[in-house]
C-alpha cells in the first residue's frame, strides 16, 4: 500500500492530474479540517468543506461530480458517537451519489469500521493516520470513482451495492436490486419516466408501478 | 357494685403500668435503631465496616450473638461475636457481586419481646441491604462515568494528535512554493489547537483555573466566547466583574456550548441570545436567554453531573460552570418556566 507513489506531495504531475478531482471533506473540527484541506490541496485536489451532515448534503447536491468524501464519523450534534457519520454514508448511498467514502475517524476502531463498511464506506482509516495513508486511500477512492464512471459512460454498466442476508433469500435481494436500479436510472434521466422505461426496456406502466411500490418521489433525488 | 371498685382500679393501674412499660421498651428499641443508623452513616455506608461494628447496639437490644459471612467482590470475610445458640434469625442477602449470610442469635422470646426483636432485626437487615446497593450504585456509576469520560477524551485527544502529526509532516516535507500557504494555515490552526488543549485539560480537571482574580469587562468576555462559537448575541448593559478571566471564559464556553448543542439538534431554529447585565449593589446580575429556545423539559437535571438530555454529551458543562461561578463567589440559577424558554441568571462580585 505504501509503495504507491501518488502520495508524494512534491510531484507536480500528481497535482496536475488531481486538479479537477473534487473531494468533500466532512469534519467538524475546524483546525483539523484546515490542515487536512492543505494536505489534499497541496496534492492538487479541489477541496470543499462541510462540518455536518446537512452541509455535506447541500454540497453534494450542488456538485454531484464530487469523487470522494473524507468523512469523520463523529459529527454534531452527537460528535462523540458514530450515528451522524453513519447517517452521512447512508445518505450518500441512498441518494445514489457515485462519490466514494473514505472514513477517517477517532471513534472506537473495531465497531465503527464494521458499521461504516456495512453502510457502504469505501475505506476506513483511524485517527491518527499519516498523510501518506490518507492520500493513498483518497487516491484509490478517486480511481474507483473514475473507473466506475467510465464503465457506466462507455459500457452502460452500473455498480449497485446491496447488503444481502443469505437467510432472507433471493426475493429480498431482487427487490433491493430492482429498487436501486430504478432509482439510479430515474436519477440519471432527471426523473423522466419515458426515458427511464426505454433505458430499462420496460413499459412506462412498469415504472409507475415501481414508483408506487418503492415510494419513490421526485425529491428523493 | 362498690365491691368491684378495687378490682377496676387494679385493672386500670395494671393497664397503665403495662402501657408505660411498653412505651419505655419501644422508645429504647427506637434509640437502638437510631444508634445503628447513625453508626452506619458514620462508617460511610461501608458494609464490611458496619458489620464489624454492629455488635454493640445489637447486644444492647438483647441479642445473644451474631455470625456473618460476607462474599465481598470475590473476597470472603466472616466474624462471630457474642454467643451462638439454637435459636437464630437467618437472612441471606445478595446483590450482584456481594453476598451476605447473617445469623442473629436470639433467646426464646415471646409476645412483645418477639415483636421488639423482629423490629430491630428487620431494621438491621434493611441497613445491610441498603449498604449493598449504595456500594453497587457507586461502583456502577463510577464505571459508567469513567467509560463516558474516556470516550470523550479519546475522541478529542485523537483529533489533537491527528492535527499535530499532519502539521509536523507538512513542516518536514514542505513542497516548494507552498511555504506561505502552510504558514498561513498555522496562524489559524495554532490558536485553535491551544484552545482545544485548554478545553481538554479543563475537562480532566474540575479545579478552578489558576491565576488571580481581576477586573474583567463582561460584555467583552461574553462577545469573545460567542464569536468562537459563531453565536449571535445581543447584550444590554455592562459592568466589570471581579473574577479570574480564564474561569469566566470557561463559564461562558459551557453556557454557550449548551445553546450550540441545542441548535445543532434543531438546525432550522438558530439561537437568538439576549443578555442583560445589571448592577445590584456589590454584585452584577447577568441574565441569559435564548428567545428562540424551547422550554426546559428537565429542570431538575440541568446541573446534574454526567447527565445529558440525549445521552450524547458528557453532561458536565453546566455543572462545571456552576462550580466555577460558586468558586468565584457568585451564583448560577436556571429559571425554567413551563411554557417559555429557560433563563440563566448569574450573579458575580463587582469589581470596585
Amino acid at each position: 500500500m505504501n509503495e504507491e507513489t501518488n502520495s508524494t506531495s512534491t510531484e507536480p504531475e500528481a497535482e496536475k492530474q488531481n486538479s479537477q478531482t473534487r473531494i468533500l471533506l466532512v469534519e467538524d473540527d475546524p483546525a483539523l479540517r484546515l490542515v487536512l484541506r492543505n494536505v489534499l490541496e497541496i496534492n492538487g485536489y479541489h477541496v470543499q468543506e462541510a462540518d455536518s451532515k446537512a452541509s455535506a448534503e447541500v454540497l453534494l447536491k450542488e456538485d454531484p461530480q464530487i469523487a470522494a468524501l473524507v468523512l469523520d464519523l463523529g459529527l454534531p450534534p452527537s460528535a462523540h458517537t458514530t450515528a451522524e457519520g453513519l447517517a452521512v454514508i447512508k445518505m450518500v448511498i441512498d441518494q445514489l451519489y457515485r462519490a466514494k467514502i473514505v472514513v477517517l475517524t477517532g471513534q472506537d476502531e473495531e465497531s465503527s469500521a464494521l458499521a461504516a463498511i456495512k453502510e457502504g464506506a469505501f475505506d476506513f482509516l483511524s485517527k491518527p493516520s499519516r498523510s501518506e495513508d490518507i492520500l493513498n486511500a483518497v487516491h484509490r477512492a478517486v480511481l474507483f470513482y473514475q473507473k466506475e464512471k467510465t464503465l457506466e459512460d462507455e459500457e452502460g454498466l452500473t455498480r449497485l451495492q446491496i447488503n444481502a442476508k443469505v437467510s432472507d433469500g433471493l426475493k429480498a435481494v431482487r427487490e433491493e436490486a430492482e429498487e436501486k436500479l430504478v432509482r439510479h436510472v430515474l436519477k440519471d434521466t432527471q426523473f423522466n419516466v419515458y426515458q427511464s422505461a426505454a433505458r430499462l426496456g420496460l413499459k412506462r406502466e412498469s415504472i409507475y408501478y415501481f414508483l408506487k411500490k418503492f415510494g419513490i418521489k421526485r425529491d428523493d433525488g | 357494685m362498690a365491691s368491684l371498685y378495687p378490682y377496676l382500679i387494679l385493672i386500670g393501674a395494671s393497664i397503665i403500668v403495662a402501657t408505660v412499660w411498653l412505651l419505655g421498651q419501644a422508645s429504647r428499641r427506637a434509640r437502638i435503631t437510631n444508634e445503628m443508623v447513625s453508626l452506619n452513616e458514620k462508617l460511610g455506608f461501608d458494609l464490611p465496616d458496619f458489620l464489624r461494628h454492629c455488635w454493640e447496639p445489637l447486644k444492647k437490644a438483647g441479642f445473644k450473638g451474631i455470625n456473618w459471612q460476607l462474599d465481598w467482590f470475590g473476597s470472603s470475610l466472616s466474624m462471630t461475636e457474642g454467643m451462638e445458640g439454637e435459636d437464630f434469625i437467618l437472612r441471606k442477602l445478595e446483590v450482584d457481586d456481594i453476598t451476605l449470610v447473617v445469623k442473629l442469635y436470639d433467646g426464646k422470646r415471646r409476645f412483645e419481646q418477639r415483636y421488639f426483636s423482629t423490629v430491630i432485626s428487620e431494621s438491621f437487615f434493611l441497613l445491610l441491604y441498603t449498604d449493598m446497593w449504595v456500594k453497587l450504585g457507586t461502583v456502577q456509576g463510577a464505571f459508567a462515568q469513567t467509560a463516558k469520560l474516556s470516550v470523550f477524551l479519546q475522541h478529542d485527544m485523537k483529533n489533537i494528535v491527528q492535527l499535530i502529526s499532519l502539521v509536523a509532516e507538512q513542516l518536514e516535507n514542505t513542497p516548494a512554493g507552498k511555504e506561505e500557504k502552510i504558514l498561513n494555515s498555522l496562524r489559524t490552526v495554532m490558536p485553535t489547537l491551544h484552545d482545544r488543549s485548554e478545553r481538554f485539560l479543563s475537562t480532566l480537571s474540575s479545579n478552578s483555573p489558576k491565576g488571580d482574580r481581576g477586573s474583567v469587562r463582561l460584555s467583552e468576555a461574553l462577545r469573545k466566547t460567542a464569536d468562537i462559537h459563531d453565536l449571535n448575541i445581543a447584550i444590554e448593559g455592562d459592568g466589570k466583574a471581579l473574577i479570574n478571566e480564564q474561569s469566566l471564559n470557561s463559564i461562558c464556553d459551557n453556557l454557550f456550548g449548551n445553546y450550540i448543542d441545542q441548535s445543532r439538534r434543531n438546525p432550522e431554529i438558530s439561537p437568538q441570545i439576549e443578555i442583560s447585565i445589571n448592577d445590584a449593589d456589590s454584585r452584577l446580575e447577568i441574565a441569559i436567554e435564548d428567545r428562540n429556545g424551547k422550554p426546559c423539559r428537565w429542570p431538575e437535571r440541568l446541573f446534574e453531573p454526567f447527565w445529558s438530555e440525549k445521552g450524547d454529551g458528557l453532561g458536565i458543562g453546566l455543572y462545571h460552570a456552576r462550580q466555577l461561578i460558586q468558586g468565584s463567589g457568585g451564583t448560577l440559577e436556571a429559571i425554567t418556566p413551563e411554557n417559555n424558554p429557560m433563563k440563566f441568571v448569574i450573579t458575580l462580585p463587582k469589581s470596585v
